[in-house]
């Protein structure tokens, strides 16, 4: 990719990587727009968001997307940056800290957040308890849940994740 | 996938648009739906003139949404090998004719925001499908259009209609000629998709400033109507492993068309190095390619494109 602009959006525990990464972009001898997303500049999550896409969607073909933030920060977005048209392959997408997973259930169809390392949850929607499997869906950034089943008394639950 | 089926349509109405531009209204006979396609659909269509059948690939050009008949429009090719004259000359109201299902080789994007199309000449047409179904459904395009003059563009009141100020046009003829560059493709938004269609030098001079631009191959389609043209082309010889059959591949001849020629069955579509339909390995020889779908990995691993790419010397076929 013929790289035109490297926009970068990073956070209190992505910056030190992202610093890095900025400085080896700055050789290249292209454009460069960071953006940093502290707490102290935007109190308000919504409104650091809202900033966010105003900023995503004024930018024009050739702009990659470097972001370095916690999890949280960074689904969301990844999400908004897919929707404004960035492509997979016009984004650099590193995550930090604990990442919680969303679990689609397969009975109510909704979903529900699985805190990092646990491999079973109780669907808050249903009450169907799940096992985290290893059936990702980029569309919904979501596991598949899968149903616990007693059987003779027993549970079997998927280990992979 | 039913590549092989036939439909029988009519025509049953025919409009000429330009000096050398008619459109066809193909319908079924019996006035049941034709199959439902996509924007920037074609069908190949199979005319019978005395013993020769003429295969030739069209766009559809009306919207999906009217399932009732197919559109087409054929432009009169001054190099023409014979289909595209016989379609101007001789097929006519009420004659019958065999077509394939609709194929898509050139979908519009799903994932894309706006729709930024490219048209020359006769290349207009896969995107009349898509602009209306875009309209249909709301999308955001706009469409780019070169032709020799206002006379000479195909379309010009119905684009000007249908679609106002999302059409600009280019008339390189007449008193203030207009050329039109890829310049414009730069200042667009991020989730702009890029498409092509005209001859060879057209698409390449496209892509290649779609690249420098910044957009990823995965943001840049194009379609060939035209297969490039060939300086000096030179008769070479193939032999085919399976088979053992040996052949002369004439200088005005495709290696396509010699091996059809010979009774050997290798799939084709575009017959314009677009595609890759008709892919085949070559064992030994060395190749002169001429495509526009193989990777530089795929021509390192000996991939050759039968329709417009040819041997120099001889070339040892895995058929």
């Amino acid at each position: 990719m013929n790289v035109r602009k490297y926009l970068f959006f990073f956070d209190a525990l992505g910056q030190n990587a992202a610093r890095s990464r900025i400085n080896e972009c700055a050789r290249a001898n292209t454009a460069v727009e960071a953006h940093e997303l502290t707490d102290e500049a935007f109190p308000d999550r919504s409104a650091l968001l809202q900033q966010v896409r105003k900023c995503l969607s004024a930018q024009k073909i050739g702009t990659f997307l470097h972001v370095y933030a916690a999890w949280e920060l960074l689904q969301p977005i990844r999400q908004m940056a897919a929707e404004i048209g960035f492509a997979e392959k016009e984004m650099e997408l590193v995550g930090f800290g604990e990442k919680a997973k969303n679990v689609f259930c397969p009975g109510c169809q909704k979903m529900s957040t699985a805190a990092a390392g646990d491999a079973v949850l109780i669907c808050r929607h249903c009450g169907l308890k799940l096992s985290v499997s290893s059936h990702y869906s980029r569309r919904l950034d979501a596991y598949l849940g899968y149903a616990v089943i007693p059987y003779n008394g027993k549970e079997s639950i998927n280990r992979r994740s | 996938m039913q590549t092989k089926a036939k439909w029988k349509v009519i025509v049953s109405k025919i409009f000429r648009e330009t000096v050398d531009v008619k459109r066809f209204i193909l319908s079924s006979p019996s006035g049941a739906p034709l199959p439902a396609f996509g924007g920037g659909s074609h069908i190949t269509t199979w005319v019978r003139d005395g013993n020769t059948v003429w295969e030739r690939q069209y766009s559809l050009i009306n919207d999906a949404a009217q399932t009732g008949h197919y559109e087409i429009a054929v432009k009169l090719q001054p190099s023409s090998r014979g289909g595209s004259r016989f379609w101007h000359e001789a097929v006519h109201e009420g004659m019958e004719l065999d077509i394939s299902y609709p194929k898509n080789h050139f979908p519009l994007s799903f994932s894309a925001k706006h729709h930024l199309f490219y048209a020359a000449g006769i290349g207009i047409t896969p995107f009349l499908s898509m602009m209306a179904e875009l309209k249909r459904k709301g999308g955001s395009f706009e469409l780019h259009y070169a032709a020799r003059s206002k006379e000479q563009c195909a379309f010009y009141d119905f684009l000007r209609q249908q679609y106002g100020d999302c059409v600009r046009f280019y008339f390189s003829q007449g008193e203030q000629p207009q050329r039109m560059l890829p310049d414009g493709m730069k200042d667009q938004p991020v989730g702009t998709h890029v498409y092509f269609c005209g001859p060879h030098t057209m698409v390449a001079q496209f892509r290649e400033a779609a690249q420098s631009c910044g957009y990823i191959p995965e943001k840049i389609h194009y379609e060939l109507f035209q297969a490039p043209v060939q300086t000096d082309p030179q008769p070479f010889d193939v032999e085919l492993k399976k088979s053992g059959k040996l052949l002369r591949v004439e200088k005005d001849q495709s290696l396509l068309d010699a091996l059809l020629d010979a009774g050997v069955r290798v799939p084709c579509s575009c017959r314009a190095g677009g595609c890759g339909t008709c892919a085949i390995r070559v064992l030994a020889g060395e190749v002169e390619h001429h495509d526009a779908c193989l990777t530089e990995e795929e021509k390192r691993e000996n991939i050759m494109i039968a329709c417009v790419s040819r041997g120099k010397g001889k070339l040892l076929l895995d058929l």
